[in-house]
């Protein structure tokens, strides 16, 4: 695959799900109980992945359909690199190549997920608002609300687990995020209105 | 992340970031926003489109513009208002309620 100049490079979704791969390429090597878990993390977004690209993008496309394109490899990007946070940590632990205790291993992976919601929420917003659409002021307003509402929840999320006495920081960060639960909620009910 | 700070410390580039927040609009109708000449404008396209704020799609004779800010830079693009980084931010015709 090359990068081509008229949309979304698909260098960096390609590069994330193979860091992501191979991460979960050590974790099989490193935990062979539980191989079928971690090829699955490995090879989930991959295979979702190329059958959009060969099968609902192959050929010559419309500029709608290449902003789709863009928008589906936005999503494999960022949903490879929320993935790989968590695999990362997970292998250093298990590797041993770092040593810590069960409570420390929750707080860096409970604030691995916030960071990864931050970074989601951050970069939802790079795909602008669809050609042609009826109400592009309203999408435009809705996706800066359920953006923000990613970003600060994961913020939080990240500073309970970091912060919060380890037993209460789970309820704190499960608290948090209703907030980006609440602007799922929010973005599905005025999109139907 | 450089060309980012550049595009936002001009005033007037930060205008057409906040007129593109409302809805997506054509380069003609944002340089008729403005009071400066349109090769003026196409520069601050230029620079607003290397910085990945904005997109740039052709439609016929005319380029739509649409606004791409990720949460951080739609922040700083608060600061650099709140703060008032540049000259002042120029006034445009809506501003001014001047319906052309």
């Amino acid at each position: 695959m090359t990068a081509d100049d008229t949309g979304r490079s698909p260098l960096p979704p390609l590069s994330a799900v193979l860091a992501t791969g191979a991460l979960a390429g050590l974790m099989v090597v490193e935990e062979p109980g539980s191989a079928p878990l971690w090829v699955l993390a490995g090879v989930m977004l991959p295979t979702a992945w190329l059958i959009l690209e060969t099968v609902a993008f192959a050929g010559d496309l419309s500029i709608k359909r290449r902003e789709a394109r863009d928008r589906v490899r936005l999503a494999i990007t960022i949903a490879s690199v929320m993935l790989a946070l968590p695999l990362a940590l997970t292998l250093l632990f298990t590797s041993g190549m770092v040593t810590a205790s069960d409570a420390v291993e929750q707080r860096a992976l409970g604030a691995a997920f916030g960071l990864g919601l931050v970074i989601y929420g951050n970069w939802s917003t790079k795909a602008p608002v669809e050609l042609d659409a009826p109400d592009a002021a309203r999408q435009q307003a809705r996706a800066r609300v359920f953006a923000a509402a990613f970003v600060l929840a994961g913020l939080g999320c990240a500073l309970a687990w970091l912060a919060a006495p380890i037993s209460l920081a789970p309820w704190i960060a499960g608290a948090v995020l209703a907030l980006p639960a609440a602007a799922v909620a929010f973005k599905a009910f005025s999109a139907k209105a | 992340m450089s060309s980012v700070f550049k595009a936002l410390a001009d005033p007037t580039r930060r205008r057409v970031l906040e007129l593109l927040r409302d809805r997506p609009m054509t380069a003609g109708e944002l340089s008729d926003a403005f009071e400066v000449s349109r090769p003026t404008m196409s520069a601050h396209f230029a620079v607003l489109k290397e910085a990945g704020l904005v997109d740039a799609t052709r439609q016929g004779k005319s380029i739509l513009y649409r606004i791409k800010l990720s949460v951080l830079e739609d922040a700083l693009l608060g600061f650099a208002r709140g703060f008032g980084l540049g000259a002042d931010t120029p006034k445009t015709d809506k501003d001014k309620g001047d319906p052309s």
